[in-house]
């Protein structure tokens, strides 16, 4: 890749990024049009895709967005209502700078005329006085002067804030300034209390603090400006460059205290010198000799720190790494992981003690490096989320249907490969809700519910799994309706006694549909099994559960990674296979007197509890005979405790799962298997599926 | 007499089963194995011997006497597991075969090959791509396509276990 | 409020509700009268979720307060709102307050 494609390729990612936020934004303005600071950050977005955009090349995307945030502008000014029209607007003006975006080559004019459109409907909506053409015409050739570079470089700036007294009484707490400011970049806040009065003068409803702020962001002043864009008019604010990085001759060098002080305007060059004569430290002489108070000085102090932060850690605070070297550095990490086992495997045959020091440390960072590294890969799933409220926003409202969608557990982590190839089926299952889940409004009224239908999604870690839920309050599964469809294809036979929950698992078949009419909503049917075999093949379960009248609930389980394991290492006769430890809660022995006690049910009473177990050996046909003492491992899956009877039980092992390959697909109850330190192959056990089993042969 | 689809020399690596010399394209042999500690996968058919450990990577091998009714054999020295690439469920993998002893590197000339004949072989017709003459020595030229098929080998053997339903 | 005075004349307060811009008045006064009466005050802020800036420099105003008549002023039980409103404004707890950490 040149350098001219990767500098434009990043331009196209960050603008995409930005994207997510104009749509979080302007969708948060629809729910609550109050919300200034989304306003602000809509604006903020706008404003930066235009303005890199110009840098890059990107010049149509820079003049369209103009017009998108010269509107923003007014509506931030509160001279534009927030109207239904507007928030269409704004979502149509995101979708068409993502086509510009999508389309390197430009857009055909069909598209352009869409965007002209969309322009002039804005015109229409915001008339006043639009900048003259000519600075539109500025801007789509070149940056603009006053902020060339405050896309690019990463600087640090001393902010000045000294809030009115009366701030309070507005409703505003300066902290969320603060913390806001905090979300552009390395922020560090010196509070300064000597204007705080004594206790006889202190009025508690006054605010007296005022703060000192050093701020390293490559947002550009402008968006530090917009911070204190409500607050500006009555109170006290500076903000000055302290040093642009990556860009100056006085990289390196980090400013002494003394200037520092002086440049804060805190003291006087005389007075400095006067102290350095001392040959103390200054910070103490200065707090001695009262020309200084204490707090000025620690406030100078973390101003010297942040920057020698900054210059240690290079300009920028992340990168941007193609996936597939990421995926390369997962492979040889793994392949880390087996050589170190089998290294360690070694050492333990020669035992010698110079030995084991160093092997041990191998073993230690092998441990970090890989719990590291694959936390690269980890991504919450809030973005996914999020990108969901327009589909429900936008799906409803063509079907003329009034949703509401709430998330929980958009922190939640899970391996970016899972979270991007769960995209499509998890679209899919929630297209399904809105167009076959959730009734029109007259039909939910007339079955006494409110009006709004409502899906809630949520992720949540549960032992090695992720759960996410899609509910809905809509109509339920129709048990009758399926049952007749699966009949008409064949699927069951006429005298079949079904579970309701066996009948709604009938939706996955491949072919089958329950909607009467078919949409372009949902399709035609030919979705539900796709999803089913895009979770299987993330090794993850799909449930569902409905209530007629009341509504659906979809429950998927999915892995953390595909990668590595934490496994526990069993035999069973000369065959070794791998636990995942995550759900291994305990072992226990198991002699032949206390299987006997239990008259040939599979369960043992460990401790007065009564645990059903598996024995592997004979699930898995293992014929030589067993020993007397056999181990029980104690998992928990789903909840419930079972047991996992194997012959001996070896320990912990670093687990990097290989798959079985093609041959072996229809066995489900092995997901994989994995390379012991002396190369010998042991198999990792699917503890959900063989619950699975154990649960059809034990009736409780 | 020729036989479709063989119409130039080609290289053919043969080996042993049972006394009898059987042999695979050489295109399709990426390497030749000493017999190494095979991990069993549980409930697969006899002739899937399991999984061994190929520089990392996890490779089923089979055993084709089995795979073709034959006796077992007892491990010799000469035993050796013969690694070639396969298409199962449209993707390329390796896949180890167990043979009694591994031959030679031979050249074949299409006019060297005849049909496989319909009747007097051990194993399936289906199996067979040609018998390939050489010394007056018969040599079975398998189609891997066919022997190794998805139909052919993945199957699964449910196991009865011994327990019945049980109350708690 | 519920308040208990231990050996050494330092009463507890334990405050109810939250610590912003709606409670500092009153609890300004509370403060200045045990600060009169007590040679110390040790706040329990077990029974608070809320804190705001200017909650935090009512503490801080009232810890300078104690150093200069000699009293005792000590933060203690659940702080995590309090500390957590601190840092956010600068005001570094070990710097401007005495915390009563064995307690918490």
């Amino acid at each position: 890749m040149s350098e001219e494609n990767k500098l434009s390729e990043g331009y196209r990612q960050e603008a995409q990024e930005l994207l997510v936020q104009v749509e979080e934004s302007i969708l948060d303005i629809e729910e609550n049009p109050d919300d200034l600071e989304a306003v602000n950050r809509l604006f903020r977005a706008m404003h930066t895709i235009k303005g890199s955009g110009a840098m890059f090349g990107f010049d149509d995307i820079a003049a369209f967005t103009h017009h998108v945030e010269s509107a923003m502008d007014k509506v931030r000014e509160g001279l534009v209502p927030i109207t239904k029209t507007l928030i269409n607007l704004v979502l149509s003006s995101r979708d068409h700078i993502k086509l510009m975006l999508d389309s390197p080559d430009g857009i055909g004019p069909e598209k352009k005329k869409n965007g002209e459109a969309i322009i002039a409907a804005l015109r229409e909506l915001i008339p006043d006085d639009l900048p003259p053409k000519e600075e539109e015409m500025e801007f789509s050739v070149s940056p603009q002067p006053d902020e060339p570079k405050s896309n690019l470089l990463n600087t640090s700036y001393r902010i000045r804030f000294k809030p009115n007294e009366n701030i309070f009484t507005t409703g505003m707490d300066p902290v969320l300034l603060l913390d806001e400011l905090g979300g552009l970049g390395d922020c560090r806040i010196s509070a300064r209390t000597d204007n705080l009065p004594e206790l006889d003068n202190f009025d508690p409803e006054r605010l007296y603090v005022a703060w000192d702020i050093t701020l390293t962001t490559t947002a550009g002043i402008n968006a530090i400006k917009d911070v204190f864009i409500f607050v500006e008019d009555d109170c006290e604010i500076s903000i000055s460059v302290i040093q642009e990085h990556g860009s100056t001759e006085l990289e390196g060098s980090l400013p002494k205290l003394g200037d520092i002080l002086v440049d804060r305007g805190d003291i006087t060059r005389k007075t400095i010198t006067k102290a350095l004569d001392r040959q103390k430290r200054i910070g103490e002489v200065l707090i001695e000799e009262g020309d200084v108070s204490k707090e000025k000085i620690n406030s100078a102090l973390k101003e010297q720190q942040a920057l020698r932060t900054v210059q240690q850690s290079t300009a920028s605070s992340s990168v941007r790494v193609p996936s597939d070297r990421l995926d390369q550095l997962i492979n040889l990490v793994g392949e880390l992981v087996i050589t170190q086992a089998s290294l360690t495997q070694v050492a333990t045959d020669i035992d010698h003690p110079d030995l084991a020091g160093p092997v041990e440390d191998i073993q230690r960072l092998t441990g970090e490096l890989r719990d590291n590294v694959l936390n690269i890969r980890m991504m919450p799933i809030g973005a996914t989320f999020s990108k969901f409220r327009r589909l429900v926003r936008d799906l409803s409202s063509e079907l003329g249907k009034e949703i509401n969608l709430t998330t929980s557990g958009a922190e939640t982590e899970m391996d970016k490969t899972i979270l991007e190839r769960l995209d499509d089926p998890l679209v899919h299952l929630i297209r399904n809700c809105i167009d076959h889940g959730i009734e029109t409004a007259d039909v939910r009224e007339k079955n006494g519910k409110i009006a709004a239908g409502s899906i809630f999604l949520s992720a949540v870690h549960i032992g090695t799994n992720v759960m996410i839920t899609i509910q809905d309050d809509g109509a339920g599964l129709n048990v009758e309706n399926i049952l007749k469809k699966a009949r008409e294809k064949g699927l069951v036979s006429e005298n079949d006694d079904l579970s309701d929950k066996e009948i709604f698992k009938l939706i996955f078949a491949p072919g089958f549909s329950t909607a009467q009419t078919v949409t372009s909503v949902s399709g035609r049917g030919v979705g539900m099994d796709v999803v089913k075999r895009t979770i299987d093949m993330l090794r993850g379960t799909i449930e569902v559960d409905s209530c007629p009248g009341k509504g659906t609930i979809i429950t998927l389980k999915l892995p953390l990674t595909l990668a590595i394991i934490n496994g526990l290492l069993v035999t069973i006769g000369q065959d070794f296979f791998v636990l995942p430890l995550m759900s291994v809660q305990e072992c226990v022995e198991m002699d032949r007197k206390e299987k006997e006690k239990a008259k040939g049910r599979n369960i043992l009473n460990v401790r007065g509890e009564i645990v059903p177990y598996i024995r592997l050996r004979d699930h898995f046909g293992i014929n030589d005979t067993a020993a007397d003492l056999e181990h029980m491992v104690i998992a928990d899956v789903h909840s419930k405790r079972i047991g996992f009877v194997v012959d001996n039980v070896i320990g912990s092992h670093q687990t990097v799962i290989k798959t079985l390959g093609p041959l072996f697909t229809n066995i489900n109850d092995i997901s994989g298997a994995t390379i012991l330190g002396d190369g010998t192959v042991a198999l990792i056990l699917d503890t959900n599926v063989l619950l699975e089993k154990v649960d059809q042969r034990i009736n409780y | 007499m020729s036989v479709p689809g063989i119409t130039q020399t080609s290289q053919y690596l043969s080996f042993i089963l049972d006394q009898e010399t059987y042999a695979l394209d050489i295109t399709q042999v990426r390497e030749v194995l000493d017999f190494t500690k095979i991990t069993k996968v549980p409930r697969m058919p006899d002739f899937i011997k399991g999984v061994i450990n190929l520089r990392g990577g996890v490779v089923p091998v089979v055993d084709l006497r089995l795979k073709f009714g034959m006796s077992q054999a007892e491990k010799t020295v000469d035993t050796c597991i013969i690694i070639i690439e396969i298409n199962i469920q449209e993707t390329q993998t390796l896949l180890g075969i167990m043979a009694d002893s591994v031959q030679e590197v031979m050249d074949m000339e299409p006019d060297q090959i005849e049909p496989a004949p319909k009747i007097g072989t051990r194993l399936k017709t289906g199996f067979i791509k040609g018998m390939g003459k050489k010394n007056d020595e018969f040599i079975i030229i398998l189609d891997s396509d066919k022997v190794f098929s998805t139909d052919e080998l993945t199957i699964v053997q449910e196991v009865e276990t011994n327990v019945g339903p049980v109350q708690a | 409020m519920i308040e208990t005075i231990d050996e050494k004349g330092i009463v507890e307060i334990v405050h109810q509700g939250p610590l912003t811009a709606v409670q500092v008045s009153a609890l300004k006064e509370t403060l200045t009268r045990q600060f009169v009466d007590n040679t110390g005050v040790r706040l329990n802020f077990s029974e608070t979720q809320e804190c705001d800036t200017l909650g935090i420099q009512l503490l801080c105003v009232f810890t300078r307060a104690a150093i200069a008549q000699k009293k005792t002023f000590i933060l203690k039980g659940d702080l995590d709102c309090v500390l957590d409103m601190a840092v956010r404004t600068g005001l570094t707890p070990d710097e401007y307050f005495l915390l009563d950490k064995k307690e918490n």
